[in-house]
């Protein structure tokens, strides 16, 4: 043990070690009270080597201190070097040491502290974002609405499988809609009262008169089965439905009844209607139309040709609300708020409760969209409950550069009891809109772009350099402030460097403070290393926050540029001045 | 031996002009450092006058020079008390020269008390048509008007109004808060993103704004207790420096520099939490009952007291030539 090297290192690890348990201890005690159970463990360890990288400079000058000081004496030195050492021999391999991990501890602190900060922000995000939709559902539940309650807890669950108590409630939930649909139906049974039979027994009985040659009476009980149908069950129509056109074509083309041809009739005219709709660029009408067409007529070729194009064509206008449904377990935790310019003047604000992101696009969730004249009048206002962000498509398919759409028009599937198939739209306080364009509004930013934007922090801490270096040219189209992304930038360069400056002043300062009396005072020793942390620890957050006050002086004064070159002259300054104090001192 | 003694005399001479200027220097950086984060709070229009920016950058270096001179003082002690002989009388000359230098502190703070200065406040800093957000609310700064906003958007998100139009918005609370006539909102500046407040000090119950805040106000009630009159300013320079002097005892406690450096900055932290109790309004108010001018003499007793101890204690130490050699300066 007479070389110092080891010395130095086994006081690095266990300063390091010692930083990363406080800062796990730090994290215990700092867990905020609104994160759920199943992500406490995600924000503890994120915040532990959050902690611990901010801490590092802490750790290098604890250990280096205490070991120049305390752990190298000159019959060390001497054994290691010879009888005439010179300190810089002495220190040249620790210098090396500093080179290695001070670049190490740059890379991380540049590229991956931002990603602990941002663990963090999603899981106080995602607890926020389920525990509003598990409040809402009890709201709901409250209020007797079950279904919407069903769909709030389930919305809850897909952020957080493992909340106890919305599993809990999402199974009271459900018995009570199954209570109420057993007595709905019951309800309903009592008024079909069609010789109290099922679509089953309807068709058994269907089937039974066809085999047995039967055929009207075949037909009489297929168009009856229709009638108990289940409403909810496609298949089951499909099913009557085919069979009673088997029944007909074996009756004879020739005999349809007069209900017969006027159904045909009315399905020409609606096809009609479709192409002319698709002409018009109703695309919503259309698809609606054409999903009203198919239940009736499965078989229909043409409709089945339309289908696709239609749907294409409606993605232009609309979007399907489960889409949304699906990216709903990932949003940015943040509200966003941004300003673009507009044309002749004035202004345009966007500003969304939350950006969502799903797997090819990001939605907007309760949204607002306002433009004022160059006067600060406003003449259009829109609210809407969401929102779909697309790129804007030439017309050979191509993106636009530079112009994305918000789509405020929310579908369903399939069109529900009242043949009302829309979900959500924009409704207009202010101002009004072309026909066709109520629901489409352009922006001149991504919807990734937005997605990271609202998941930033104010201060860009959770943001990664490539994020950051982004952020310099997207922020002040947005009108955003970029002094904080600046500020952030100008931080992490100095706290990158800060470790070499005190690594090489607690060499020079331990060594010069070093105690000849290393087996003597062991008391004093142990009261170090408590007094020790303490001290450093204060100094370097008084350190850090000089620097600051400092770089946000000279960047609210003087501009970035400026406050970059003051920042590496200040940096070149320090390692200068904390490696000749280190370089100046002697072995005795 | 008259030849050693002018030379220490010259040595003990060249220590307190070290001393004065070593203190200079350190009050320089802090007049820089305090003028920057002054000017950077505000506008340049903002300002009334740019002798109002000095008269506060003069009081926050008042504040400061206190532990600045306490610090330069105890650096100057190793550079003197070796002088073989002239123990007594080096500290005895650091103690006249640290009690004349706190003394024209305290003299420069009651000229400099002028009324009317404290409203140059203005730490915001908010950029015209620029964004800027806080948990609670976005705003959009239309037109920035010297300290005025002459119009607003702004967005709450907890609250259901929607994006709202202000039009010259009042400010308040030294302007830190945005008060919106139209609406009754009120917007707090210093959180918001990107304001100068937030960018350089971060939340204002962080660590280093909890220390530095009170560490201002035991400054700022030295300064009233210096300003009462002409004994007092002499009283509690002289007793201050006193104390300062008697650290030298701590200070040199071990054979190993290091812990006596930490020590120091220990001790340093015991005065603060010492002073931060006598200064508490509770303990002023108790100390009032027991006599109406306990609360202005117990600091200068407290004081007092300690040196004498210290310094009665420090005669129990070993000599310093024998500790300077066994520690190795």
């Amino acid at each position: 043990m007479s070389r110092p090297g080891p010395r130095i290192f086994g006081s690095l690890v266990l300063s390091h070690t010692g930083v990363f348990l406080f800062s796990l201890a730090q994290a215990f005690w700092m867990l905020p009270k609104g994160i759920l159970d199943e992500f406490s463990w995600k924000w503890i360890w994120n915040r532990t080597f959050a902690g611990t990288i901010e801490l590092v400079p802490l750790a290098c000058a604890m250990a280096l201190l205490f070991a120049w000081s305390f752990f190298i004496d000159k019959n060390v030195v001497r054994q290691f070097l010879g009888k005439k050492p010179q300190f810089w021999r002495l220190i040249n391999s620790s210098l090396v040491m500093a080179l290695v991990y001070g670049s190490l501890y740059l890379i991380v602190l540049l590229f991956a502290a931002g990603s602990f900060y941002g663990g963090m922000a999603s899981a106080e995000a995602d607890s926020r974002l389920s525990s509003v939709y598990f409040e809402n559902s009890l709201a709901a539940h409250k209020e007797g609405d079950y279904p919407r309650a069903y769909e709030e807890v389930r919305k809850s669950l897909a952020i957080a499988p493992e909340n106890k108590a919305a599993i809990l409630h999402k199974d009271l939930v459900l018995s009570l809609i199954a209570r109420e649909g057993l007595r709905e139906s019951n309800d309903e049974d009592e008024d079909k009262g069609l010789e109290g039979w099922s679509w089953d027994d309807h068709m058994k009985r269907a089937n039974a008169y066809k085999a047995a040659g039967d055929l009207y009476s075949a037909l009489y009980y297929a168009e009856a089965s229709l009638l108990v149908a289940d409403r909810k069950e496609n298949s089951q129509r499909e099913v009557s439905d085919l069979l009673i056109r088997e029944l007909r074509e074996a009756i004879g083309a020739t005999r349809l009844s007069p209900e017969d041809l006027a159904r045909n009739r009315i399905h020409q005219l609606k096809k009609i209607a479709i192409l002319s709709q698709y002409a018009n660029k109703e695309y919503v009408k259309s698809y609606f139309t054409l999903k009203e067409l198919e239940r009736a007529a499965p078989l229909d070729q043409d409709l089945k040709l339309w289908m696709p194009k239609v749907v294409n064509a409606l993605k232009d206008v609309a979007f399907f609300e489960d889409e949304m449904e699906k990216a709903q377990g990932r949003g940015s935790g943040n509200s966003l708020f941004v300003r673009f310019p507009r044309e002749g003047g004035g202004n345009r604000f966007l500003y969304a409760d939350q950006v969502l992101r799903g797997q090819f696009s990001e939605f907007l969730e309760g949204m607002e969209y306002l433009e004022t004249d160059a006067g600060g009048t406003t003449i259009l206002h829109m609210k809407a409950p969401a929102g779909k962000i697309v790129p804007l498509l030439d017309q050979d398919g191509a993106k636009v550069s530079g112009t994305w759409l918000i789509q405020t028009q929310a579908i369903r599937r399939i069109a529900d009891k009242e043949g009302e198939g829309i979900k959500t739209r924009a409704a207009l306080d202010v101002g009004t809109r072309a026909p066709g364009e109520e629901n489409i509004y352009t922006i001149p930013v991504s919807g990734a772009d937005l997605f990271r934007l609202a998941s930033s922090g104010a201060d860009y801490r959770t943001s990664s350099v490539q994020d950051l270096l982004a952020y310099l040219d997207l922020l002040p189209r947005l009108s955003w402030d970029l002094r904080p992304v600046q500020m952030e930038l100008l931080r992490r360069l100095s706290k990158g460097a800060s470790v070499f400056v005190f690594w090489f002043l607690a060499m020079g300062i331990g060594w010069s403070n070093r105690s000849r009396y290393l087996k003597k005072p062991p008391l004093i020793a142990i009261l170090t290393m408590f007094i020790l942390p303490m001290a450093s620890y204060l100094a370097i957050r008084f350190y850090d926050w000089t620097n600051q006050q400092i770089l946000a002086g000279i960047l609210v004064l003087g501009g970035f540029d400026l406050a970059l070159i003051l920042t590496l002259v200040a940096v070149a300054i320090q390692l200068v001045g904390s490696l000749i104090l280190a370089a100046v001192q002697k072995l005795d | 031996m008259a030849h050693g003694t002018l030379k220490n005399m010259k040595k003990l001479l060249l220590a307190a002009v070290k001393f004065i200027f070593r203190s200079l220097g350190f009050l320089a950086l802090a007049y820089g450092f305090s003028l920057l984060t002054r000017l950077a709070g505000s506008n340049a229009s903002v300002t009334a006058s740019f002798m109002d920016i000095n008269v506060l950058v003069a009081r926050d270096v008042l504040s400061w020079s206190v532990p600045i001179l306490a610090m330069s003082g105890l650096v100057s002690l190793f550079s003197i008390l070796h002088l073989p002989k002239l123990r007594f009388v080096a500290r005895f000359f650091l103690w006249m020269v640290l009690g004349a230098s706190l003394f024209g502190v305290f003299l420069a703070w009651t000229i400099l008390a002028a009324p009317g200065t404290e409203s140059g406040d203005l730490r915001y800093g908010l950029l015209p048509a620029t964004v800027f957000r806080s948990r609670t609310v976005h705003v959009f700064t239309g037109e920035v008007e010297g300290p005025g906003i002459k119009s607003l958007w702004y967005r709450q998100t907890r609250v259901d109004e929607g994006i709202v139009r202000a039009l010259n918005p009042r400010l308040a609370d030294g302007n830190r808060r945005l008060e919106i006539a139209e609406t009754g909102a009120v917007i707090d500046l210093t959180q918001l993103g990107g304001s100068y407040h937030s960018l350089a000090e971060g939340p204002a119950d962080s660590q280093e704004e909890l220390l530095l805040s009170g560490g201002r106000s035991i400054m700022r009630q030295y300064m009233d207790q210096a300003s009462r009159g002409l004994i007092w300013m002499i009283l509690n320079a002289a007793s201050l420096s006193m104390a300062i002097v008697g650290l030298w005892f701590w200070v040199r406690l071990s054979r190993w520099p290091l812990w006596n450096a930490l020590w120091g900055f220990l001790l340093l932290g015991f005065m603060y939490a010492g002073l931060t109790l006598v200064f508490d309004p509770s303990s002023l108010e108790l100390m009032a009952e027991v006599h109406p001018l306990l609360p202005q003499l117990a600091p200068p007793i407290l004081w007092i007291l300690m040196a004498t101890i210290w310094s009665l204690l420090s005669l129990l130490q070993p000599p310093f030539k024998d500790w300077k050699r066994e520690v190795g300066q």
